[in-house]
């Protein structure tokens, strides 16, 4: 799934001939992946936090590029982590009715929960809408015609 | 005594927090009104979903929810980073300044004016007559620079800086009241009533970089965990803590 043999480099302006490197490796998938990959799975601990958004008495925190937290905040003082949402390449989440909507790297896609919270049906996907993920320190990963890009990993890690 | 009346109210505020909630049991968000923090890349007007990536502000069509259809992509800049609606207006952060647009005609958002900055990582959030911006710098958001700024938007095509002040390394921010929260080194808050003379009145002792203020309820999301507080209406300098998920 790492594609380690593609080396992502640019040519810096102000070097002319200088080739610098990522310190960091892309995370692909290849579109039947990314197509097959959203799931609704049980909790799972928080490693990494992301971006929050707040709907009826529910709060999802974003594992960045992983997922959604989904926790159920009807008591603020007792929040409990109820599901994950697996959408790798995902940041931004956002609801209308019952349809909400997520960045799935370069897609946009249009979802649904059941009323009990134990399945997602995908409605939607508008491919390539979106460019591509860049690496956190900057640089574009040269992408063979079926592989996306849904997170960078820093090196050595 | 005293610390018992503010353990009643404590106790009353995460009461009627607790009671708003519906049936617990049914995740049907039909009916419900969703709310992002400041870092968001989307927003909602009406029957149109709004985006923002790196370069372009996206319009998709959602009159028909469960089958959006993009109608529209407006290039905006470079290193566009978060974006936050005001009625029909749509503020846009981006890494080098701030882009207001007019999203009056839903498909094609008409830019009305922007304000150029150092080069920081930078949300930006408005009420009717004022937008502000925290820039933060350093590593990857350029120049080393952190400041909150305050810009007069009465006149939206053209707004005025009115109002700086630095500090720790100021990212997500909300509003509560005469309040706006920054998630700083700490949660600074102040009071924003005079815009032009902002008071920094109390502080949270929590590292967050982005916060959602609902009602009463106080959510902010930090790289160590998500921490919630009741906040006190009559008292901004009165929170209590009501729960932490720890990483």
């Amino acid at each position: 799934m790492l594609c380690l043999s593609l080396v992502s480099c640019w040519y810096s302006d102000d070097g002319g001939d200088t080739i610098s490197s990522t310190a960091y490796t892309p995370t692909i998938l290849s579109r039947t992946e990314l197509e097959s990959s959203i799931t609704l799975q049980e909790a799972r601990s928080i490693t990494k936090t992301g971006k929050i958004y707040v709907i009826g008495n529910y709060l999802f925190v974003n594992e960045p590029h992983v997922g959604f937290h989904i926790i159920d905040n009807a008591d603020p003082a007792n929040p409990v982590v109820e599901k994950f949402l697996t959408t790798p390449g995902v940041t931004d989440i956002i609801f209308k009715g019952e349809s909400f909507y997520i960045n799935q790297a370069v897609d946009l896609v249009a979802l649904k929960f059941n009323d009990a919270l134990t399945s997602v049906t995908e409605t939607k996907r508008i491919e390539n809408t979106f460019p591509q993920m860049l690496s956190p320190d900057g640089f574009y990963h040269t992408t063979g015609t079926d592989e996306i890009v849904v997170n960078w990993t820093l090196n050595g890690n | 005594m005293r610390k018992i009346v503010y353990i009643f109210l404590g106790s009353l505020i995460t009461l009627l927090v607790s009671c708003n909630s519906d049936s617990t049991d049914s995740a049907n968000f039909a009916s419900e009104t969703g709310q992002s923090g400041s870092l968001a890349r989307f927003t909602i007007l009406d029957n149109h979903l709004y985006t923002v990536d790196n370069q372009n502000l996206n319009v998709f069509d959602i009159n028909d929810r469960e089958n959006p259809v993009q109608v529209n992509s407006v290039n905006v800049g470079f290193d566009i980073e978060t974006l936050f609606s005001y009625k029909s207006y749509l503020y846009i952060g981006s890494r080098n300044g701030m882009f207001i647009y007019d999203a009056n005609n839903f498909e094609t958002p008409q830019l009305l004016s922007s304000v150029q900055h150092f080069t920081a990582c930078d949300p930006v959030i408005a009420t009717p007559t004022h937008a502000f911006v925290t820039l933060k710098g350093g590593n990857l958001c350029g120049a080393n620079l952190n400041v909150l700024e305050v810009y007069d938007v009465t006149d939206i095509t053209n707004p005025i800086l009115i109002s700086q002040r630095n500090l720790a390394g100021p990212v997500g921010m909300g509003f509560y009241g005469d309040y706006l929260f920054v998630c700083d080194d700490e949660v600074k808050i102040f009071d924003i009533s005079d815009p032009e003379n902002m008071n920094l009145v109390h502080a949270i002792d929590t590292e967050s970089f982005d916060v959602i203020i609902q009602n009463d309820l106080l959510i902010l999301v930090g790289e160590q965990g998500v921490y919630q507080y009741a906040l006190d209406p009559n008292d901004i300098q009165n929170e209590t803590m009501l729960s932490t998920i720890s990483l």
